[in-house]
């Protein structure tokens, strides 16, 4: 299966260390991604809130790209957002008439003009999960993470709303009320995954900068609900929550306090980190919230 | 058997075959005006709103009543379909703007209304008449968002953040210690990148797209 792969803006922005440690990890277990060259952004929230027609236009142009530049069978991305923008530009062109006109026109113009709605879209946890597996993971441990305490945290569109995902549908997405992919996937490099009833919250990371106020006691309620699990860190699959969770967090500390400090990675940084991987080609030492000290202190880096 | 059927009662409950007798209807005797329905569901994302038969399982597993009092969308629904303007706008224009676009509730709906949508449909239906005075943050977010993609075809974080901030007139914000001692850590660190990557061949998609939202 030849896998067409999407980073989307972020990952190719303040989100790099998500970027190069999936590459990493996709390398080390064999699953080729070709990177999609001359991505555009998926339009986002933002561009779904303006203009319906673009907010499909947008990530069918990645699709058709994918399918007439690349010849790729699937496309991976490793952003929730993403995952949610090009499967709902999906939906809109199987179910309806006047979208998937408007868009086909529009690619016949911009674009190749062979897509018709029909490419696999797949979400890197999933695909992981998926085609490689804990059994996998667990034999290909050099370094297994044995006393680190993980909070697995999901995020929203990973598994919302089933009309887009068609969780329940498709055997191979995760369950949409309780994820656990990833809860499996690190078990396998020998950390502890904490209880932690927050793990398909939302971190407030919409509105980050529209209205910071509340989103950061969402993302407050939810790093700290982790810290209360006794999670020393907390993991997770999108690039907009890290940037909500991580960035921000010297923010949302100042406005509650100590209960809303802990360190925030990418799932594919501590499966990479198991493997035998440096923490440097890793880039653990990019997030803000520090997650060097607790590793080090656990003889893990 | 009952032999008059005009009264038939069991348990206490009257089952005259007169349905509406043990259910009351949930649509209030009143001029209803479908005028505000009109127009959000031809609003970006607002068209499922017919939908909504008011179960409320979209209230009931918010994200937002935990944190911002009285955040209901099947208020919010409800009042557009009845035509209550006046209390969307007296009652509800600060709240409904603050979905945070969780999708537990478009998840669970039983009856297929895209919810959130059609919650960020009712606030730009407000947006649109212009009851907040003063451009919102969210307007101005997705303005700065909507320009950058159509010009660059990606976004540029710092790019966006410094043009949301010169938006709303809160450039002096983004120059407070902290967010220059951020920034400078993740320039530094080669997280904030000053020349980010060019599309080739996005002049002809930005002129198509510019043509579309004409």
């Amino acid at each position: 299966m030849k896998i067409g792969y999407f980073p989307g803006c972020s990952l190719k922005g303040m989100a790099r260390a998500y970027d190069e440690s999936t590459k990493i990890v996709a390398e080390e277990f064999g699953i080729d991604l070709m990177e999609i060259e001359d991505f555009n952004c998926c339009g986002a929230l933002e561009v779904k809130g303006s203009n319906e027609k673009l907010s499909y236009m947008l990530p069918a142009r990645v699709m058709d790209s994918a399918k007439g530049r690349f010849h790729v069978d699937a496309v991976v991305t490793p952003c929730n957002g993403c995952y949610h923008s090009l499967l709902r530009a999906n939906s809109a062109m199987n179910e309806n008439n006047e979208a998937r006109r408007d868009v086909i026109s529009f690619l016949k113009d911009v674009g190749y003009g062979t897509y018709e709605g029909d490419m696999d879209v797949r979400h890197f946890l999933e695909l992981f999960y998926n085609e490689i597996g804990p059994e996998k993971v667990k034999s290909a441990v050099r370094k297994p993470l044995k006393g680190l305490k993980v909070a697995s945290y999901y995020g929203c569109l990973y598994e919302r709303p089933k009309t887009i995902t068609k969780t329940g549908y498709k055997s191979k997405r995760d369950d949409s009320e309780n994820p656990y992919f990833q809860d499996e996937l690190l078990k396998a490099t020998g950390a502890e995954v904490v209880e932690f009833h927050s793990s398909a919250s939302c971190c407030g990371g919409a509105h980050a900068l529209q209205d910071e106020s509340l989103a950061a006691t969402l993302s407050a309620a939810v790093l700290s609900s982790a810290k209360e699990a006794g999670a020393d860190i907390l993991v997770l699959p999108c690039p907009l929550c890290g940037a909500a969770l991580d960035i921000k967090q010297p923010e949302i500390i100042k406005a509650h306090g100590e209960k809303a400090k802990l360190p925030v990675v990418y799932f594919t940084q501590l499966i990479g980190l198991s493997m035998g991987k440096s923490p440097k080609e890793l880039k653990l030492s990019d997030p803000i919230s520090n997650p060097m000290d607790v590793l080090k202190a656990k003889g893990l880096a | 058997m009952a032999e008059n059927t005009d009264k038939m009662v069991i348990d206490g409950v009257e089952l005259t075959g007169i349905w509406k007798e043990f259910l009351p209807s949930r649509i209030l005797y009143e001029d209803v005006t479908t005028e505000f329905l009109d127009e959000v569901k031809k609003l970006p994302g607002g068209s499922t709103i017919v939908r909504c038969y008011q179960c409320g399982t979209c209230s009931g597993g918010c994200t937002l009543p935990d944190f911002v009092d009285k955040f209901n969308p099947r208020r919010f629904i409800d009042l557009v379909r009845r035509g209550h303007y006046d209390i969307l706008v007296n009652e509800n224009k600060d709240l409904v703007w603050k979905c945070v676009s969780c999708q537990r509730c478009t998840h669970r709906c039983p009856k297929g209304v895209n919810t959130q949508e059609v919650v960020r449909a009712i606030a730009k239906f407000l947006e649109d008449k212009k009851v907040f005075g003063k451009l919102t943050n969210d307007e101005a977010f997705d303005e700065v968002f909507m320009e950058e993609v159509i010009e660059d075809g990606r976004i540029d974080e710092v790019k966006i953040v410094k043009d949301f901030y010169s938006k709303t007139g809160r450039l002096k914000d983004m120059m407070s210690a902290d967010q220059i001692s951020l920034g400078f850590k993740m320039l530094t660190s080669g997280r904030i990148k000053l020349f980010g990557g060019k599309i080739k061949d996005w002049k002809k998609v930005s002129k198509r797209l510019k043509e579309e939202i004409q």
